[in-house]
């Protein structure tokens, strides 16, 4: 039974509008991810696989550049409904004229907005810029939560007000004891779920000894700091499903909000402790330019992953750091792997890290993906002259005894790129077909496909 | 490095700056030779050569400088600031102070609100909607409100809305004084000088009285003077504003603002206006500045008895004492004002609150 | 050593012109060059040869009529197509025409008198600065800051009360006003390049101070200079219009201004001879404009992030 791909892209076309002419930075791409697995996309500086990501999640500038063609269907949902007619490219031999149409614009964003952060999410590669000076990290990271898991929130708070002390107990013993068929059964209950939620986080914790722990679930147990009042507007809530209605409001909404506020910082609590951070509770309140680039990229995974997304992206995410702290970062990355159930999209240039963490790998060139295979095909079969290139380049024991092999070439020109096969100028096998017409992809063998005239 | 002791330093900070200031002042009072220094603190009803003797043995004229600058400045702590002899007020510079100064307040803050409050949502509105009509029409406004002479501009307003050149109608503002003259004779709170109390500042003055015609005709008299200094300085903030709200919002935090999936105008006013601000907040001191030159200008087209005002007529009747005593004054004033705006500054950006 | 020199001049020449395509390509500051090079070919044929423009009498006066002084209207108001007065007289029998475009003269080169002169000595004094650090850094820093302090029309005033109401006097006060503005930005941007390699690379191969200050660290902080220089124009044509108009200058000076000539014009103005007021006005406005519009153009076109 085949699954369905949490992630279809097709023929994926992204421009850019510079003064030099149109750069076609994502000629036609194809990708799928399915759920649970990582796809590492791989290729040189420029070759287009920040691009992809940025135009996955619509991130794309409106006054330089926009997807011009091809889909992108993420969970069944078309997230390119409005190419075409949000922002406008009118070409006029080689230059171009860019025009954003505002109001369709901002259609397009409030529709994508409920998608990003809560399903799909992304962490880019800049840690020491990508968060905001002036804003508190508990504030950055709870924001997601209070944007899209007011219902959750609200039924943490319901489940230790509610639940009687029999289903504690219950989901205690469930818990501890690992029993994960139990566990499963008893998550069907939304609000047992929740509370089962909040245990789990007590007990992965590997800082306290088993009387802490007690405690703290004590403390979970004491139905305090919640008003009457508020428990029954989130009963009704949360029964009615008329949520945006009720925070709308204006003074009402504020008062609703403060139990969640503080609900949400316990979970972005239990999200830095995810990330190995020590002493989180501190952190809350402190500012980016207090912490350091190993901590940030934790803070900013902790906050891709704060409501439990199906697909992450991570954008380079250890570029940016020194080695030591890139193979930490790295460890914690396989570690929530296994934990959570997301898939993960590994934009990288690095192969090494690639090797580390991907369970399927596309290979990018230009604006292409000249290759797609598992992890064991492409390291151990390369097919495409590029992949074998970009494996032969990486210096190893044998290769310390020669000369380092280097690709010949650089990349070309995005604006006015070879025709045919973007790589027949550098390729060492290069046919006469291969100057003329662009290969398909092939499926050499299962789950292997390759773009390249050779095959 | 916490938001108190950031507070104790910058105002230790002043102290520098204000000597710096008191020296140019007294420098320049010493340029002109002794006979001008004198002229600035001889009291005009009493007789001149017998004070010409004492004020030189009580600022020691005849010693070296550093000795008449120490005087000097306990001349200015004990209230002494010298005498001012000009056509609207004669008499200590001290007493002018406090006759013209509210005035000159009163219009300075009105100014800035104005130029505040329309000058910083325009920008950032220019910035949000970048290259559209809304921006180009703003920008041209902008490049015209910076390009105008203030003085022109009150020419011109004046012409139009105190007088009948446009059309009677149009004729709807006072052209000169800060007060309905009518409406304060006899009023218990205004002295015959016309100075109000408590605060001095006739409209605030007014509404703790409750006298709404006088507060209403201030009003009237403040509006045009204001506006024409709140135009210039518009234009400045308006710049500044939208360029440092385009340059923010290609920031990567907005970026990862938006890959929250967390909404436009939430994004706008949280994520980038606050960062937007920073550099703006450090240029309202200058612009603050700017505005106090101005008002020298607007005082004296609208006949308006400010800082201003008396300081044209101290040029114009080389009047020693009222110049030191303006300049003096203005220079404090400004300190006063980059102080608050380096507060604001601290408030703003918890880089600088917490040390980097 | 003079092909050394042309050497590095070449590229410097390369650039200029990329600056200037990319300036003409946006009609703002096409319009504002335009405006300026007006204004200075003006103040030029001024100095050269008046008659041209239609001067006859002497450039460095206003000359009253007192036969016929109350103002009077454009010629072409009453007549059309009579240009004999085109912009009216103003109090008392001044013509307007004559008047303004002997004041352009006289503004501008004092205007640029002053700036260029603060901009020498800013930029020396922030290069140095810059480059020696220390105390002399600091030093200028307060300095600067102290000046920063005090709003400029009112220091010029007192410079004016004590030690004479002058035009010397006044552009001596607006230059030491002046010379921190770019005191600061010199040193700013001189701060950022002597980080960069190539100044540690000329310091390492035992280069003189100042050859490494004149002619490495300097050449590349002329940028926002000449963008600074535009606005800076501007604003002390202003300024010295402003400082007329108030009634700075001395009781029996008919200098020709453009601020003066908007004051003396202001009662008739009021009871409605509008022309004494707006055009002298309109005509410092339109040259703030045009300078304004260049300073902000050439701003654009030297910013490296949009010259790719």
């Amino acid at each position: 039974m085949e699954k369905q791909p949490l992630l279809i892209v097709r023929n994926l076309k992204t421009h850019f509008v510079t003064w030099k002419g149109v750069v076609k930075a994502l000629d036609g791409i194809d990708l799928e991810i399915y759920p649970g697995e990582t796809l590492g996309l791989v290729g040189e500086t420029g070759c287009g696989k920040s691009v992809t990501s940025y135009s996955i999640m619509g991130l794309l500038p409106p006054t330089q550049g926009t997807i011009v063609e091809g889909s992108i269907f993420f969970n069944g949902i078309e997230l390119t409904k409005n190419v075409g007619k949000d922002v406008i490219i009118k070409y006029k031999g080689k230059k171009a004229k860019i025009k954003v149409n505002r109001r369709a614009y901002n259609k397009t964003q409030d529709f994508l907005n409920k998608i990003r952060g809560k399903e799909m999410s992304m962490i880019f590669q800049e840690p020491m810029t990508a968060l905001n000076p002036v804003l508190s990290i508990g504030y950055q990271l709870t924001e997601p939560l209070i944007q899209h898991k007011k219902y959750e929130l609200m039924m943490r708070i319901l489940a230790r007000h509610t639940l009687g002390d029999k289903d504690f107990e219950e989901i205690k013993n469930a818990v501890f004891g690992e029993e994960k068929e139990r566990l499963m059964e008893l998550s069907k209950d939304p609000l047992k779920y929740a509370l089962i939620e909040q245990i789990k986080s007590i007990y992965y914790r590997k800082d306290l000894t088993s009387l802490q722990k007690n405690e703290l679930l004590n403390e979970l147990r004491k139905k305090k700091g919640i008003s009457r009042f508020h428990l029954s507007v989130y009963k009704k809530i949360v029964e009615s499903k008329y949520e945006s209605i009720f925070f709308k409001i204006p003074l009402l909404s504020s008062y609703l909000m403060r139990p969640l506020r503080e609900e949400a910082n316990k979970k972005a609590i239990e999200l830095l402790r995810m990330v190995n951070i020590y002493e989180p509770e501190s952190l809350l309140s402190a500012y980016p330019h207090e912490l350091s680039g190993g901590m940030r990229q934790r803070v900013m995974i902790a906050m891709a992953l704060s409501c439990d997304p199906k697909l992450l992206i991570a954008d380079e995410p250890t570029t940016a750091l020194d080695v030591t702290t890139q193979a930490q970062i790295l460890d914690l990355m396989k570690d929530l792997k296994e934990r959570t159930s997301a898939s993960i999209l590994f934009i990288t240039h690095d192969l090494g890290v690639i090797a580390d963490m991907a369970d399927r790998i596309s290979v990018m060139y230009a604006g292409n993906v000249v290759e797609n295979g598992n992890k064991m095909q492409i390291f151990y079969n390369p097919k495409h002259p590029y992949t074998r290139g970009l494996l032969r380049s990486v210096p190893t024991e044998e290769t310390m005894k020669s000369k380092l092999h280097i690709i010949p070439g650089s990349i070309p020109n995005m604006i006015d790129p070879p025709k045919g096969c973007k790589f027949h100028p550098r390729c060492e096998f290069a046919m006469d077909i291969c100057s003329r017409e662009r290969p398909p992809m092939k499926e050499i063998e299962e789950g292997h496909y390759v773009a390249c005239w050779l095959y | 490095m916490k938001l108190s002791t950031y507070i104790i330093r910058r105002t230790l900070m002043l102290i520098p700056t204000l000597i710096g200031l008191s020296i140019i002042v007294f420098a320049l009072s010493r340029a002109g030779g002794i006979n001008l220094v004198i002229s600035a603190y001889i009291n005009p009803h009493l007789p001149y050569q017998l004070q010409r003797e004492q004020l030189i043995n009580e600022f020691h004229l005849n010693d070296p400088i550093w000795v008449q600058y120490y005087y000097y400045m306990v001349g200015l702590f004990q209230g002494n600031w010298g005498y001012t002899r000009t056509p609207i007020y004669t008499g200590p510079v001290t007493d002018a102070i406090m006759i013209f100064l509210p005035n000159t307040i009163q219009l300075a803050i009105v100014s800035f609100i104005i130029a505040v409050i329309i000058g910083i949502p325009a920008g950032q509105a220019s910035a949000v909607r970048k290259d559209s009509f809304f921006d180009q029409l703003t920008r041209v406004i902008a490049f015209v409100g910076i390009s105008l002479p203030v003085f022109w501009l009150a020419q011109i307003l004046s012409l139009a809305f105190a007088t009948k050149t446009i059309s009677p109608s149009f004729d709807i503002l006072p052209l000169s004084g800060t007060v309905d003259q009518v409406l304060i004779a006899g009023v218990s709170w205004i002295n015959a000088q016309g100075i109000s109390s408590p605060t001095h500042v006739m409209m605030i003055d007014a509404l703790i009285h409750g006298n709404l015609p006088i507060f209403f005709s201030a009003l009237r008299h403040v509006i045009l003077p204001a506006a024409t200094l709140a135009f210039t300085t518009i234009a400045v903030i308006m710049r500044y504003m939208r360029a440092s709200m385009v340059e923010t919002l290609n920031m990567d935090y907005v970026k990862t603002a938006r890959s929250k999936g967390i909404p436009e105008r939430i994004v706008i006013k949280v994520h980038a206006r606050r960062n937007a601000l920073i550099p703006v907040v450090t240029v309202l001191g200058l612009t603050f500045a700017g505005l106090l030159a101005g008002v020298v200008v607007i005082e004296t087209i609208f006949n308006y008895p400010g800082m201003g005002y008396w300081t044209v007529q101290a040029m114009l009747n080389y009047d020693t004492g009222g110049i030191m005593g303006t300049t003096l004054l203005f220079g404090i004033i400004l300190v006063i004002a980059n102080f608050i705006v380096d507060l604001l500054y601290a408030y703003i950006d918890p880089r600088i609150r917490l040390g980097e | 050593m003079f092909d050394k020199m042309s050497d590095s001049w070449k590229p410097r020449i390369e650039n200029f012109k990329i600056t200037m395509k990319i300036l003409l390509k946006s009609p703002a500051s096409a319009i504002g060059l335009i405006i300026v090079l007006v204004y200075f070919i003006i103040a030029l044929l001024d100095q050269v040869d008046p008659y041209i423009l239609g001067i006859t009498t002497n450039v460095n006066t206003l000359i009253p009529n007192y036969v016929n002084t109350a103002p009077q209207p454009p010629s072409w108001l009453t007549n059309p197509w009579d240009f004999s007065l085109p912009f009216g007289t103003t109090y008392p029998g001044i013509n307007l025409y004559d008047g303004i475009i002997k004041a352009i003269r006289i503004d501008i080169a004092f205007s640029l008198f002053v700036v260029v002169s603060g901009a020498i000595i800013g930029i020396v004094l922030g290069v140095f600065s810059a480059f020696y650090g220390g105390w002399f850094d600091e030093i200028i820093m307060r300095l600067t800051d102290i000046f920063f302090s005090i709003p400029y029309l009112v220091l010029v005033i007192a410079l004016g009360v004590f030690l004479g109401r002058s035009l010397e006097i006044l552009s001596i006060g607006l230059i030491i006003l002046w010379w921190p503005i770019y005191a600061r930005v010199v040193r700013g941007q001189a701060l950022s390049i002597k980080e960069q390699t190539y100044v540690e690379a000329a310091r390492a191969s035992g280069v003189k101070n100042s050859r490494i200050i004149f002619r490495h660290i300097l050449p590349n902080t002329m940028a926002p200079i000449f963008v600074q220089f535009s606005f800076d124009l501007a604003t002390i044509v202003l300024a010295l219009a402003t400082l007329y108009f108030i009634g700075f200058a001395p009781s029996n000076s008919w200098l020709p201004e453009l601020g003066f000539l908007s004051s003396i014009g202001y009662e008739y103005a009021i009871v409605g001879d509008w022309w004494t007021i707006v055009f002298p006005g309109f005509a410092l406005m339109i040259f703030a404009l045009g300078m304004n519009l260049l300073g902000d153009g050439l701003r654009d076109a030297l910013d490296p992030r949009l010259r790719r």
